[in-house]
């Protein structure tokens, strides 16, 4: 072949395959940063991963950023979750920034909190250390408005914890030691706040009712003054949604229903088998329209289990096309623990009322009927 | 979604943070207390630092101390 033919054919070789490698290249970076967009909690999970390997040869380098991409991994997923379940409950991002330039000039004018953190032998540490901080600074600032100190003590405590859920045994063990006993041995109140919570939790009603009503709240109270009898009707309402977990399962005979002051929410039970067989969703909406509705509730929590989650999904369309007051927020999986110890799949579809109250003063009776 | 900061400091890094702070002499020599139960900071005890705007406060690792260090600052 001529010296010039063969260089031609070469060199349109190079470039094809330059070419295809250009493409392949960007492909995967594309793909990265996708993931990187869309799931940046488990990239940082296995970002950390990467590091923790790295770490047994660039020991300082690589524990450095295992510390911190698996404190915002593991956290920042957990965030990620209460944000889906509570609705504009809207958590922040959980940044962690080494400072170890910072200036002393910059410390004082900042008058910021710096703490520190372990290598990663005692992660678990860090691990409590900066759900503890998380929660105590960002996650309930505008909850936090109309919760007395046992209450945000409790709340924060119990939340603190179950951001640790999935961050294995030592963590919890750790907080378990360092935050919640110290805590629960200096107020019988909060360790019984904590316990109320976490029956709540079993039934997969802690963020997406409890927390998700105190964010109502939140919005009603804000920019307000706090009305004395607020702190009362959450006790209610604490001690409401703790009897309505302890049900046995088919149980329908208790109290669905919330009715307070400044609180007004109800659970629809999509879990009878006569209503379920007969396939009709007209029941549900007509308990709604005749029973809830007139008593001004304010969010509908339409709760159904196993194999009434398809039923559930049936009857919620049917209340948003043929109940005009009220707009549907959202559509929660979960998972639930009845009293019998068995865990099964669930769903929870939030309704809210679109004529809303402003906020109530409470009245003498008020204070009666919520314990004081 | 917004983002919210802690800043931190690792373990390694201590003892230059606190050189560039100039406090590393005090902290070598046990002058260095926590302002909430007066103990001594050691490298041990070291839970967190924070500022009152005048000088630059520590905190150790006991519980009821750093409790009190939470919340915002």
């Amino acid at each position: 072949m001529d010296p010039i033919e063969n260089f031609s054919a070469e060199a349109s070789e190079f470039s094809k395959g330059f070419l295809s490698g250009g493409i392949s290249v960007t492909v995967i970076v594309l793909f990265f940063l996708y993931l990187w967009v869309k799931y940046p909690n488990n990239v940082k999970i296995v970002l950390s991963q990467i590091w923790h390997i790295s770490s047994l040869i660039f020991k300082k380098w690589g524990s450095r950023r295992y510390v911190k991409t698996h404190l915002e991994g593991t956290l920042g997923k957990r965030i990620e979750r209460i944000n889906k379940e509570a609705k504009e409950l809207q958590a922040d991002r959980l940044k962690i920034v080494f400072v170890q330039n910072k200036t002393r000039e910059a410390i004082l004018k900042e008058k910021t909190l710096i703490i520190r953190l372990q290598r990663k032998e005692n992660h678990s540490e860090n691990l409590a250390n900066i759900a503890m901080i998380y929660v105590e600074n960002f996650l309930y600032s505008k909850l936090e408005l109309h919760l007395d100190h046992e209450q945000k003590e409790g709340i924060n405590l119990y939340t603190a914890k179950s951001l640790l859920m999935e961050s294995g045994d030592s963590a919890l063990q750790f907080f378990h030691k360092n935050y919640y006993l110290p805590a629960a041995r200096d107020s019988e109140k909060i360790q019984e706040y904590c316990e109320k919570l976490e029956k709540i939790d079993n039934c997969g009603l802690f963020y997406s009712v409890f927390v998700q009503e105190m964010v109502f709240l939140g919005n009603k109270v804000y920019f307000k003054r706090k009305p004395e009898g607020i702190n009362q009707e959450i006790g209610k309402f604490v001690n409401f949604l703790e009897s309505f977990s302890k049900r046995d399962r088919g149980e329908i005979d208790i109290d669905k229903t919330f009715s307070g002051t400044n609180i007004k929410m109800g659970f629809v039970l999509v879990a009878l088998r006569e209503k379920h067989e007969l396939g009709i969703p007209d029941n549900y909406i007509g308990y709604i329209k005749n029973s809830l509705l007139p008593q001004g509730i304010e969010s509908y929590y339409i709760l159904g289990w196993g194999s009434n989650i398809g039923f559930t999904h049936r009857v919620a369309d049917a209340i948003g096309e043929n109940l005009d007051s009220v707009h549907e927020i959202q559509r929660i999986k979960y998972k639930s623990i009845f009293s019998d110890g068995e865990l099964v799949n669930a769903l929870c579809v939030l309704f809210r009322n679109k004529n809303i109250i402003e906020l109530q003063e409470y009245k003498e009776a008020d204070y009666q009927l919520y314990g004081q | 979604m917004r983002e919210k900061e802690i800043q931190a400091i690792y373990d390694d890094d201590l003892p230059q943070f606190l050189a560039n702070l100039g406090l590393k002499e005090n902290f070598d020599n046990g002058k260095i207390k926590c302002e909430f139960c007066g103990d001594i900071i050691t490298i041990e005890n070291f839970f967190g630092i924070f500022s009152n705007g005048k000088t630059i406060k520590f905190c150790c690792k006991k519980e009821k101390c750093k409790v009190k260090i939470y919340g915002p600052h």
